[in-house]
């Protein structure tokens, strides 16, 4: 294999990589990011609504009927959005600086190449072993996901109780 | 060592008080006398750094995580603000680890936010074990924190020695065993890189010295020991490395339970590795693990144990790896 | 393995439906037999397949904003993207369709139309 094929093959690697573990990190992101959004706009418009029910005759009330439609609408729109179709998690954010990192003075010296593309297969080795190792952990240990609320909420239900929704 | 969330989480009055009295970190050291019991006060668990903190509420805090670089180092930072270790010391490495930086930046932009798990940041744990390290062995350090931390140098050397005794890649199985396949792929293995070994090591002591193999078939079930001048010769070579690589070390023997694997991540790594000594991380990781993986063969994987160890046993030879290179 | 079983018994649907369409009552129960197919059939639809590349495409932060993006689109010529560009660009295709490609064939990849072809022929695709 040449040379520059071999650069490339790792560099591929190392991309996989890269993408499968940070793809996973940013969907959970996103998808707490969507959570805190909803219930911050539900806030609203729970508010909104109680206003009305206070006060019917207000001269602001077409007004408020606007923004109600709008907070549905953005609640909706979030909730049947789907992070993990974004196409722009397919790709690593931070390439630009890789190849900087990695093809600045690109080494001549056999030796040194190779040693610097074994680095980079390290690299990509730890990326990958690290992202099966959580996800088996995970897979084992479903609890360790879960945050306090959740876990309440089932200790509660072995017993047959539900904590109240507040 | 970074212990994250290897500790129950204890509120401690101490951390409050400093905070109100405006007690920074970076100026004071505080050492926990009579500590009430239950109470984690040890140094390094009590610190204000980063990596405590995130120990102690295991949520993520920040919301950008860059690196900075200045003079000859490169620093990891959340919120420009720079990580710190146990310790209170920058995490930051040379400008000759790059890609190390990099990676370690990697591993704090993708933590999965809702909860951080001991085993989430393993190269900021081995980084933060290699500055520590450092940090400690500098002649001015505190003795009660070299002893605190487990920084003192014969010591970690002496504990590491005794792997060489029973070293996965000098414990060869009954050819009885998995008919014979097993030894033959420990003699095809193993033999080359324990002769090679020898050899390394007997250049670093300037004189002969040989591995005490331990044979099922010759010796049955027994303890090893080395004869006393491998013994000299290896400890000799722990002194040669500096404090950074000998924490590597440690990781690599901790986490293959083999001596000769510690000496060989870091002659493959070093400038110029001899060439008899050269073998790729994947390969070092699977003559850790030959038996299990005969073992896997014949009677089928073990769910929540092989697979994981398969796992972990290479994320960690491949962490010590990144982070024992440099241009 | 599973995806071969799931071949094997695309092809026993295929001739239960060839079969039943010889029946009087082929019309309605084809209809209900050729549905189920097309989920476990080779064959994504083309269409879907270069419309899915396509975005990818789009979304890959090196290619210039203006230019368009069509089945015909070259990598190199039509969007100036260098072989560590490419790299990029198939492992993002490679992640939206759940394949790994090999890297000989990835090497012959050079624009849309490939990675449209390629993605159609490989049964492993979703």
């Amino acid at each position: 294999m040449s040379n520059k094929q071999h650069v490339l093959t790792t560099y591929k690697q190392l991309i996989r990589a890269l993408v499968k573990s940070s793809k996973r990190a940013k969907i959970t992101q996103m998808k707490e990011d969507h959570k805190r959004e909803i219930a911050l706009l539900t806030y609203r418009k729970i508010g909104l609504v109680r206003q009305q029910a206070s006060d019917p005759t207000s001269s602001s009330k077409g007004q408020n009927v606007h923004q109600l439609h709008d907070l549905t609408k953005r609640i909706q729109m979030l909730k049947s959005s789907d992070p993990s179709q974004r196409k722009d998690l397919h790709f690593y954010d931070n390439s630009s600086r890789l190849r900087q990192t990695i093809f600045q003075d690109l080494p001549s010296d056999e030796s040194v190449l190779s040693k610097r593309l074994q680095h980079l297969s390290d690299l990509s080795g730890f990326v990958k072993n690290q992202l099966e190792y959580e996800q088996l952990v995970e897979r084992y240990n479903p609890g360790l996901k879960m945050d306090q609320e959740e876990k309440v909420k089932r200790t509660a239900a072995r017993v047959g109780l539900q904590v109240p929704d507040l | 060592m970074l212990r994250i969330g290897s500790r129950t989480v204890v509120h401690n009055s101490r951390i409050w008080n400093a905070r109100f009295n405006g007690w920074s970190a970076s100026k004071a050291r505080f050492y926990a006398k009579n500590a009430a019991l239950g109470i984690d006060s040890t140094v390094e668990n009590n610190m204000q750094t980063e990596t405590n903190r995130i120990s102690k509420t295991l949520k993520k805090f920040w919301s950008e995580v860059a690196t900075e670089e200045t003079g000859k180092v490169i620093t990891l930072t959340l919120d420009k603000k720079p990580v710190r270790t146990p310790l209170g010391n920058n995490l930051a490495v040379s400008r000759d680890r790059r890609l190390l930086a990099l990676a370690l930046q990697h591993e704090w932009a993708n933590l999965a936010t809702k909860s951080i798990k001991p085993h989430s940041l393993p190269i900021t744990s081995l980084v933060s074990r290699c500055i520590d390290l450092e940090y400690a062995s500098r002649p001015d350090a505190n003795p009660e924190l070299v002893a605190k931390i487990g920084a003192d140098r014969e010591d970690i050397s002496h504990t590491l020695l005794r792997y060489l005794d029973t070293d996965t890649l000098l414990c060869l199985s009954p050819r009885s065993e998995f008919e014979g396949t097993l030894r033959a792929a420990q003699d095809k293995l193993y033999l080359p890189l324990i002769s090679a070994a020898e050899k390394f090591l007997s250049d670093t002591a300037n004189q002969h010295v040989s591995l005490q193999i331990l044979d099922a078939d010759l010796h049955g079930l027994r303890g090893n020991a080395q004869p006393e001048k491998t013994k000299a010769a290896a400890l000799k070579y722990l002194r040669s490395l500096s404090m950074w690589d000998l924490a590597v070390f440690e990781k690599t023997v901790l986490s293959t339970k083999s001596f000769l694997c510690g000496l060989l991540l870091l002659q493959n790594k070093s400038v110029s590795p001899s060439s008899d000594l050269l073998l790729t991380m994947e390969k070092l990781a699977h003559c850790a693990t030959l038996e299990t993986v005969y073992q896997v063969e014949r009677w089928g994987e073990v769910e929540d144990t092989h697979d994981v160890d398969y796992r972990d046993i290479r994320r960690n030879v491949n962490a010590a790896a990144i982070v024992a290179y440099k241009e | 393995m599973f995806s071969s079983l799931l071949r094997g018994s695309t092809i026993a649907l295929r001739t239960a439906s060839a079969r039943s369409a010889l029946r009087p009552v082929a019309a309605i129960s084809r209809t209900s037999l050729v549905s189920p197919l097309r989920a476990y059939s080779t064959g994504l639809n083309r269409d879907d397949i270069s419309a899915r590349v396509i975005d990818v495409v789009k979304a890959f932060d090196k290619t210039t904003a203006s230019a368009q993006v069509t089945a015909d689109t070259h990598f190199a010529k039509d969007l100036g993207l260098d072989s560590l560009d490419t790299v990029e660009l198939l492992v993002a295709i490679e992640e939206e369709f759940d394949v790994e490609i090999p890297d000989k064939v990835a090497d012959e990849i050079k624009s849309v139309a490939e990675a449209v072809q390629y993605i159609a022929s490989n049964p492993e695709a979703n």
